[in-house]
């Protein structure tokens, strides 16, 4: 049984402008122990997908609709809607999560060690010395030298990414089911960047976590994933296991993505293959495929480009655990 | 750190000197002279004056003067020979023939005055502007947040001197809640009731304008922080609202609160002239302002040196303070 | 190498002090951004870059355009020495040399409109050479505007109006407006969102054959400077440890540093990416107020011997690459 079932979430965010449909209906799981990636471009939903399931969103900025039901050992629970004070008992204990900025992401003024030994406090009700010790415990286990010592260190004397293994072993000092990484190598430089996907893939292996990979770079998550969700303006428009989906992508987006992508395999000199045009807005969504109007292969679907225009296709199974979203159906792009 | 606060403490020392001399040399080179103001406005008898002249040591070049003044302000300085002799212990800041006194007595008789005056209102207007920055901040654009801003652009539009009027007709005149303000000043140990009733309406006056500036501004801090990563941090590791306010919060949003604080009570230090004024207060600001009426350089000079001297030690706290408070101020990369 | 370089550097230094928080700033010591860094551009040649952040490649480009005061070497533009000049007798020099920077959000001016942006260039430096009247201005504006791929109707609208990508474009223009003959690229596309990095490059790729220009491209990411690069030259903490040919660096890495920058970048195919071996260099980049004597790589080269620790590697040839390295691949 999956660990998170999302199913239409939508996530709405009233603007002077109009409505921002930033979630507009998506449903996935996650199961135990494994990493599903979810991929898209600024704007596309991925990060506040993962807030909304959080319970982070401001109550009074957005409209939340829709389930995620998680399954505890002993429990199931609906985690949109939940209590204020249920969902902070999840928080950090079953569902933890980093973030892109490892450095803004840390209190400046208190030592690490006083914010992992306030993650665990939070949610045991153990002595200090206890949380301390497991403080410590999770330093070493995220490789930082000297962890005893450095529990009394501030972020600021840590580089980029020590902070981000720091964050790391805060996450994870309530041995949580999910951890949620939200973009956690974008603000690292690529050397760094190897050592923190390393270490997440031994913890996971360690620890039997999920995790789900929110990032941009496809290139991360080729390496990280198991599975991937691509999001484009708000909803899943390509989802599949990892090999699959860069084997044989079907919806549009996904293979434009991958073609535009500077690649270091495929030898210089060549021309990149950009997709043209903008991601629209997401007040005024056109009524049929988001893509529609930056896709090139519109001409092929049966029924012409109008239909791509005016009616927006389902999530379909192509093959099994392979789903896109596209009015092709499954042709070989 | 130590290091850190010997060389502040030197640089505050040298600035002082530097800043006493200034004020000589602007004195000394202003189009009057010190000597004839001393025998008052109708007085042109050039007998008196150059007695006088000597008996103050104005007869002597600038760098002597300035000299004597220094050793006047550690050793205290005598003027005049024979039956006419006049000593100021030290620290001598001169004698003011107007006030037929040595100045630092003019002085310590007015700072207690504006020490009261300053500390109460800055009590008040610290718990006020806090309290009710922090109010707004969390009930955002509700009703508290609305009854803030009213109070904001009262305080802000409303002129000192107007709303001691207002407090002096309605409280004093018209309901008679407190006596009238009588121009002298009881000390809080020689009677506290006494010392509350001539205090408290200058200090609702001051902390009125200063409560609303600083509402505004803990209001406006209060939001940037909480929008910041760290306190989406916080709440992602499921802490209560109430640690995530008051410990991750408060602590980062006060922070600039020090230095804002410690600079406006420097000011008022120098004496709220309008304050004083309005209430009949025998504070600093009156002092000054009566010595710049009558060209009472003795105590002009006094009062300014004292003004600067009060603003770089508050500096110096400041910073200290601030190092306590912010540790990437104190403890080094 | 050719006689006659656009640009050229010549043990290229830019030292920054390090003060301490007092009014009396006291020196602490200098961040060696730039450790002496010597390299050569041909007419209508990219130079790619890179490096990781605070290696010294963005000062290094702002030095050579001496929007940084040189802390010593030489730079050449054109053969003429500019490294001593003036920032007056750089002037008309400014027209020539051109940037395009990062961060399409805070390099444009919010209250200037798009056509006040590109035109500014104009007028900054005398409307007679380039265009000789306001609707003159506005005709070249506007037909920038349409080659860097932007609506020339939009000319009166603000930079807030546009995405991402659209104000790249704009820098673009500006950098383009008083034709230059070289465009130091500062990271132009790390911005942006994938798909439209890749137009961003395209264009800028476009441009050059249209222009006659010279680039200098500045990245961390080394899978985009290689697509727009003739060569590449890899720098560590104020030095450049290797330079070569773009498929010469890509295919036979000879300093240790470049091998693992090179295998750091993850692949976008997982069987690939999976089958393949990674280093995974272990510590932080040493600080550069206080790099490391001998070989700056040293600390985290799992090559380095005796001899790395006492003697500074030279630039050699090993190849067709220039490589500071003591044992190369």
């Amino acid at each position: 049984m999956s660990f998170l079932e999302v199913s239409d979430l939508r996530v709405e965010f009233p603007t002077s402008d109009g409505l921002v449909k930033a979630v507009d209906g998506v449903t996935f799981t996650v199961e135990r122990g494994e990493t599903l990636a979810i991929v898209g471009e600024s704007g596309s939903g991925k990060t506040v997908t993962n807030l909304a399931l959080m319970g982070l969103l401001s109550k009074r900025g957005s409209r939340l609709s829709g389930s995620a039901i998680m399954k505890g050992e002993t429990s199931t629970l609906e985690l949109i809607d939940l209590a204020d004070d249920q969902m902070r008992k999840i928080r950090g204990k079953n569902i933890a999560m980093i973030f892109q900025d490892p450095m803004s992401s840390l209190h400046p003024y208190y030592t690490i060690g006083d914010q992992i030994i306030e993650a665990h406090q939070a949610h045991n009700e153990v002595d200090i010395e206890v949380s301390t010790a497991r403080a410590i415990e999770l330093l070493e286990m995220v490789g930082i030298p000297d962890a005893s010592n450095r529990l009394k260190a501030f972020p600021h004397q840590f580089s980029g990414g020590m902070r981000q293994r720091v964050m790391i072993a805060m996450a994870l000092v309530n041995s949580p089911d999910l951890l949620i990484a939200d973009e956690p190598t974008t603000a690292l430089d690529v050397t760094v960047q190897a050592q923190i996907l390393k270490l997440l893939r031994e913890l996971q292996s360690e620890l039997k976590m999920a995790i789900i990979l929110i990032t941009h770079d496809l290139g991360v998550v080729a390496g990280a994933a198991d599975r991937v969700n691509v999001m484009y303006a708000g909803k899943i428009v390509e989802s599949a296991r990892v090999r699959e989906l860069y084997a044989n992508p079907l919806m549009p987006y996904t293979h434009g993505l991958l073609a535009s992508i500077p690649r270091m395999d495929r030898g210089h000199g060549k021309r990149l293959s950009a997709i043209a045009g903008q991601p629209p807005s997401l007040i005024a969504l056109p009524a049929g495929c988001a893509f529609a109007p930056r896709c090139t292969f519109t001409e092929r679907v049966a029924g012409g480009s109008d239909r791509c225009k005016s009616s927006m296709p389902a999530l379909t199974e192509h093959t099994p655990g392979h789903f896109a979203r596209c009015h092709l159906e499954g042709a070989k792009l | 750190m130590i290091n850190y606060l010997a060389r502040r403490i030197a640089i505050s020392i040298a600035i002082l000197f530097a800043v006493s001399f200034a004020v000589y040399l602007i004195f000394a080179i202003l189009p009057f002279d010190p000597a004839a103001l001393t025998c008052g406005k109708s007085c042109n008898d050039p007998g008196i004056i150059e007695a006088n002249r000597k008996r103050l040591g104005y007869d002597l070049p600038i760098w002597t003067q300035y000299l004597i003044f220094l050793k006047g302000l550690f050793l205290g300085r005598t003027f005049g020979e024979g039956a006419a002799t006049i000593f100021c212990p030290a620290p001598s800041f001169g004698y003011s023939f107007q006030e037929h006194a040595c100045v630092t007595n003019s002085i310590l008789e007015a700072l207690p005055v504006t020490l009261s005056l300053a500390i109460g209102a800055l009590v008040l207007w610290l718990t006020l502007g806090v309290g009710l920055g922090i109010v707004a901040a969390r009930y955002r654009g509700r009703a508290a947040d609305t009854g803030s801003t009213i109070f904001v652009l009262i305080g802000t539009s409303l002129p000192t001197f107007l709303t001691g009027l207002l407090l002096l007709v309605f409280v004093v005149v018209k309901w008679r809640i407190l006596p009238y303000p009588s121009g002298n000043y009881t000390p809080l140990f020689e009677s506290p009731l006494e010392w509350l009733n001539t205090m408290i309406l200058p200090w609702i006056t001051l902390a009125f304008a200063y409560a609303a500036l600083y509402t505004r501004f803990v209001r406006n801090a209060v939001i940037e922080t909480l929008s910041e990563d760290f306190i989406r941090t916080a709440r992602a590791k499921g802490l209560s609202e109430r640690v995530v306010l008051r410990k991750h919060t408060l602590r980062a949003a006060l922070a600039p609160l020090t230095t804002m604080a410690g600079l406006d009570f420097a000011g008022l230090l120098g004496g709220a002239i309008l304050t004083e004024a309005v209430f009949n207060l025998p504070g600093l600001g009156r002092l000054s302002l009566g010595a710049v009426i009558d060209f009472d350089l003795p105590i002009i000079v006094a009062t300014t040196i004292l003004a600067a001297t009060i603003v770089i030690v508050m500096n110096l706290v400041v910073d200290i303070l601030y190092a306590f408070i912010d540790p990437r101020v104190r403890v080094a990369a | 190498m050719s006689e006659n370089p656009i640009v050229e550097v010549k043990n290229l230094q830019k030292f920054f002090p390090i003060t301490s928080n007092s009014i009396f700033a006291r020196v602490k010591g200098e961040n060696k951004a730039v450790n002496g860094i010597s390299f050569a551009i041909e007419r209508g040649e990219t130079l790619g870059l890179v490096g990781e952040s605070g290696c010294g490649k963005s000062t290094a480009g702002r030095t050579i355009l001496k929007l940084y005061e040189p802390t010593g070497g030489e730079i050449y533009f054109n053969g003429e020495n500019i490294s001593g000049y003036s920032s007056r007798r750089m002037k008309p020099l400014r027209t020539k040399m051109q940037i395009i920077f990062q961060d399409p959000y805070s390099s444009l001016n919010p209250r200037h409109s798009v056509g006040e942006i590109i035109g500014a260039a104009f007028t900054i430096h005398g409307i007679d050479s380039v265009a000789s009247s306001k609707r003159d201005i506005k005709g070249s504006v506007q037909e920038l505007m349409e080659r860097v791929g932007l609506n020339p109707e939009h000319y009166n609208r603000y930079p807030h109006e546009f995405s991402g990508g659209q104000r790249q474009r704009i820098g673009i223009a500006r950098a383009l407006a008083l034709r230059p003959e070289f465009i130091v690229c500062d990271e132009p596309v790390s911005a942006l969102d994938v798909s439209i990095q890749a137009q961003v490059i395209n264009l800028l790729d476009d441009l050059k054959g249209d222009f006659g220009l010279s680039y200098l491209f500045i990245a961390h990411d080394l899978s985009v400077v290689q697509h727009i690069s003739d060569r590449v030259a890899v720098m560590y903490l104020g030095k450049i440890v290797e330079i070569a040919p773009t498929e010469e660096i890509y295919q036979r890495p000879h300093h240790p540093y470049t091998k693992a920058l090179l295998s750091a970048i993850p692949i976008p195919d997982p069987v690939l990416e999976s089958a393949r071996e990674q280093i995974v260099l272990t510590g932080d980049l040493p600080s550069p107020a206080n790099p490391p004597t001998g070989c700056v790589f040293n600390t985290r080269c799992w090559k380095a011997q005796a001899r790395c620790f006492i003697e500074e590697p030279a630039l050699q040839m090993v190849d067709q690459s220039e490589v500071a390295c003591h044992y190369p691949e």
